[in-house]
């Protein structure tokens, strides 16, 4: 199995989960390719792009799309040594926390500097 | 022979068939756990081994450090006394080192069931499979089902 991440790669926060996520041993391999973009619209033809620039998205070799929280939950779960967290998390008393915590940060990403182009800095 | 004496010989006698005793048993059921727990028979058998020869070294090493007694033994009541709170607290360092091993082969166990375990959230939605291999250019459109449905 492998799980394809698409990340708005104009957002400060965005890259920075990335760059952590990517450093991270990985049981199941995370592919990282900007939301939008036109390796996106190749992989994805049938995807509602624009949304997927409002939040994070994540689709497994099977076409499993995950949302959101989901999403971040799927990339907890692919990271060796993070297994227990994500299955912690996703417990029906814990969901409703790390939704909110989801919002939260994509509300701090939209205020800061969400869709703000930032060129070539932004790869790093 | 004293009571000083009679106490040590009595508390070495309990001990040690009590120390072997907890090995045995540690080491003959940790056996199914860790094949379990690791689905690699040899590896298991050789963590196995490494944790009861840990475990004979601590608590050995504890009962020949825990030995002496410095106050003197005049009554054979005091020498069951002395006897007494040295079995104990051998019995108490074994059950904490027995349940110290029982915690670390629970971890691998649990770190063996995590690695298998399914995704922990189901997909938000589904799409049809994407085309396996990346296309190339030249490639003619690939085909695919019915979208999913739209939130």
């Amino acid at each position: 199995m492998t799980l394809t991440v698409l990340y708005d790669e104009n957002c400060g926060i965005c890259r920075t989960a990335r760059r952590f996520l990517d450093s991270r041993a990985q049981l199941v391999p995370l592919e990282f390719v900007a939301a939008g973009s036109e390796e996106a619209h190749r992989r994805y033809p049938t995807l509602d792009h624009a949304q997927t620039l409002k939040e994070i998205t994540v689709i497994g070799d099977d076409g499993a799309v995950y949302v959101d929280d989901s999403a971040w939950l799927m990339c907890l779960w692919a990271l060796d040594g993070y297994r227990g967290l994500a299955a912690r998390l996703s417990q029906p008393h814990l969901r409703p926390l790390a939704r909110r915590v989801v919002t939260a940060t994509g509300r701090v990403a939209g205020v800061r500097n969400y869709g703000e182009a930032c060129g070539p800095e932004c790869q790093r | 022979m004293d009571y000083k004496l009679a106490t040590y010989l009595v508390y070495l006698a309990v001990s040690i068939p009590l120390t072997w005793w907890v090995g045995r048993t540690l080491f003959r059921n940790g056996q199914v756990f860790l094949d379990e727990a690791l689905r690699d028979e040899r590896l298991a058998a050789s963590v196995n081994h490494l944790l009861v020869v840990g475990f004979y070294l601590l608590n050995l090493g504890y009962v020949a450090v825990a030995l002496k007694i410095t106050a003197s033994v005049g009554t054979a009541s005091a020498a069951m006394e002395n006897l007494a709170w040295k079995v104990g607290f051998v019995l108490l360092v074994l059950g904490a080192v027995h349940f110290f091993n029982l915690y670390v082969l629970s971890r691998f166990r649990r770190r063996r069931l995590l690695e298998v375990s399914a995704p922990p959230v189901p997909p938000t939605r589904q799409m049809p499979p994407p085309p396996a291999p990346p296309p190339m250019p030249a490639r003619p459109p690939a085909r695919h089902g019915p979208e999913w449905p739209q939130p």
